[in-house]
């Protein structure tokens, strides 16, 4: 089943909208090579759909590139570009960006400081993340052992995290004032999705807490 | 072979804060070469740079003699590190007379238990053979003052037995580490500093943001997002114990030169001055947090966590492995430092005003602690303390 998508009218996206789908598009193009390439049932017709919408949007990724985001962004698709297998592939996308991912969309389309398309593009974004975010855990479940859960999600997602951190930072300095979207909220929001996630696949809780403070503070 | 070969040092994880911190040191006080193996991901120049800003804080008089000291080899790639690490080392030290390993390298996973095992205990293994066949006079090795895990009374300056519990996989780790060394035949040295802290009179530090740093980053990013008139705190009054970097330098130092083979020393502040749990929270909150109202319990389980907000509750989640830790009494025996101190070692012990200048200086190297500190400015230093909670009142 395929979910709808609505008519767009982005005619003169503003530039810091312009901005948040560029970063959005460049996140989403290498989700969807990563799971094309590792994990065929997550790059579904309405995930490619999602990306030819939002580079519809985003004509060029000349924004981005002029941003200060442009630097993080780009070390953090760098981090996830190690990915060369499926269970790298679900926890790297499905574990934890597509949850990033989810959790943006999530601040942005109740954000007063965003237009209705945006708004709007936001909701579709999420629904989509959150298809996927919810099959990650069952397959993650049936590809490995649960006593390596922990030793998988760690090694995988070390790196991933901790570019996270430093966009996080300027994710702040951008679009802070504009949509509200804040570090700590996002974090928040992430961890607080995250980790029950993991405590059900069999992982301890404070050793995923542990591993997440390190990651995301710099360790 | 021609001619004398170099006399040498050789300092493992010099592209680490503690690594790199005694490397200074070395470099600073005598005329020895100092050869750092450094992984290939690690550039020299900034290994370099990062050298030259520790013996700076460290007054070092002449910087461009004590660097030019300073070589760096290369370590084989990390997927064969310690497969390869012997046989690659040996021909790149034939130019050196190594008469001592100080041994730093090392993970510091919390609870990855496959790299502690390598970073730890078999990367140990490796340089021990290595020291074997170089023929070393001393195998120092960088413990950490926690390794004893958790036991009832005093913390000895031996081999710790296994104890009733760790808080984390690390001290485990490096209590296993410790017993390898002292029993791999080689003479050894194991120092066991506590919480390193940065330099006591600038308040200096470039390390990750570990032990006391972690807490204040976590602080930084997730609570200076907007004012909070109330902020909570898991803060016992309990000695938490603290080293200043520039006392762990001159510690290593003079265990070199003083301690008998085969010696241990807890490189630790004094019980009765260290800052206490408390003093460490309070600190923060008086200079950056700036509540009205400040509510104090003495442990995790006493902590009403429906109290907090969503930053609060992510950054107590975060500090929990920390928070563990600090909350309980560490009796750290100090007869081999002591011996060193009656020799004339100053070792300069962490107290509140120097906690705060290390403090100080995390805060102006954080734009976003600055800023908030900035905006709150106006608001008293003071806030009103609360008492949530104590092991004795729920006792």
């Amino acid at each position: 089943m395929t979910i709808a998508a609505p008519a767009l009218d982005f005619a003169a996206p503003d530039p810091d909208e312009l901005l948040l789908w560029s970063v959005m598009v460049w996140f989403e193009r290498q989700a969807l090579a990563q799971y094309e390439a590792h994990l065929p049932l997550f790059a579904s017709a309405d995930k490619r759909r999602w990306v030819e919408e939002l580079e519809a949007v985003v004509i060029s990724d000349d924004a981005l590139r002029a941003s200060a985001l442009h630097a993080p962004m780009d070390e953090l698709v760098a981090a996830a570009a190690g990915v060369d297998r499926p269970s790298a592939a679900l926890v790297v996308q499905g574990l934890v960006l597509e949850r990033v991912r989810r959790v943006v969309y999530d601040a942005v389309r109740v954000s007063p400081g965003a237009s209705e398309m945006t708004r709007r593009l936001a909701r579709r974004g999420s629904t989509i993340s959150t298809a996927l975010v919810e099959k990650a855990p069952s397959l993650l479940h049936d590809q490995n052992e649960e006593g390596s859960m922990f030793s998988l999600f760690v090694e995988e997602s070390d790196a991933v995290l901790q570019q996270l951190d430093a966009v996080g930072e300027s994710v702040d300095a951008v679009f802070g004032e504009r949509f509200g979207l804040s570090f700590s909220d996002i974090v928040g929001e992430f961890v607080a999705d995250l980790v029950p996630t993991c405590v059900g696949l069999g992982m301890d809780r404070r050793k995923v807490m542990s591993h997440l403070a390190g990651a995301l503070m710099g360790l | 072979m021609s001619g004398a070969r170099t006399h040498a040092v050789l300092v493992t994880g010099a592209t680490g804060y503690v690594g790199g911190v005694l490397a200074a040191a070395l470099l600073a006080q005598g005329d020895a070469t100092v050869v750092m193996p450094i992984r290939q991901k690690h550039s020299p120049d900034a290994a370099r740079a990062r050298l030259l800003a520790e013996l700076v804080a460290l007054g070092c008089e002449d910087v461009d003699a004590a660097l030019a000291r300073g070589v760096f080899v290369p370590l084989p790639r990390t997927q064969v590190l310690n497969a390869e690490l012997v046989a690659h080392l040996v021909p790149l030290l034939s130019h050196y007379e190594i008469s001592e390993v100080v041994h730093s390298a090392g993970s510091l996973s919390y609870f990855n238990t496959a790299t502690l095992r390598a970073g730890n205990y078999e990367l140990t293994l490796r340089f021990l053979e290595l020291a074997r066949i170089l023929g070393v006079a001393r195998f120092a090795y960088v413990s950490t003052a926690f390794s004893s895990g958790y036991v009832s009374g005093a913390i000895t300056e031996r081999l710790h037995p296994e104890p009733f519990g760790d808080p984390n996989e690390y001290t485990r780790s490096k209590r296993a580490t410790e017993s390898l060394v002292a029993e791999s035949g080689v003479p050894y040295l194991i120092v066991r500093p506590s919480i390193v802290v940065g330099h006591s009179t600038s308040g200096f530090y470039q390390g990750k943001p570990y032990g006391a740093y972690q807490a204040w980053t976590g602080l930084s990013k997730f609570l200076c997002d907007r004012y909070r008139p109330v902020l909570h705190a898991v803060a016992p009054v309990v000695p938490l114990n603290l080293v200043h970097q520039d006392s762990m330098q001159a510690g290593f130092l003079a265990a070199r030169r003083g301690l008998p083979p085969n010696s241990i020393v807890h490189l630790v502040s004094r019980d009765e001055i260290t800052p206490t749990t408390r003093d460490y929270w309070h600190a923060w909150m008086e200079k950056c947090g700036r509540p009205r109202e400040v509510r104090y319990c003495d442990s995790l389980d006493l902590l009403d966590r429906a109290e907090l907000d969503d930053g609060e509750r992510l950054m107590i989640d975060f500090a929990e492995a920390n928070i563990e830790i600090s909350t309980r009494r560490w009796r750290f025996e100090t007869k081999a430092l002591d011996t060193l101190r009656a020799g004339g070692l100053l070792f300069r012990d962490v107290t509140v005003p120097t906690l705060r200048v290390c403090l100080d200086w995390f805060l102006e190297q954080s734009p976003r602690a600055r800023a908030f500190m900035q905006q709150y400015a106006h608001i008293a230093a003071s806030p009103k303390v609360v008492e949530m909670g104590s092991r004795a009142a729920a006792s």
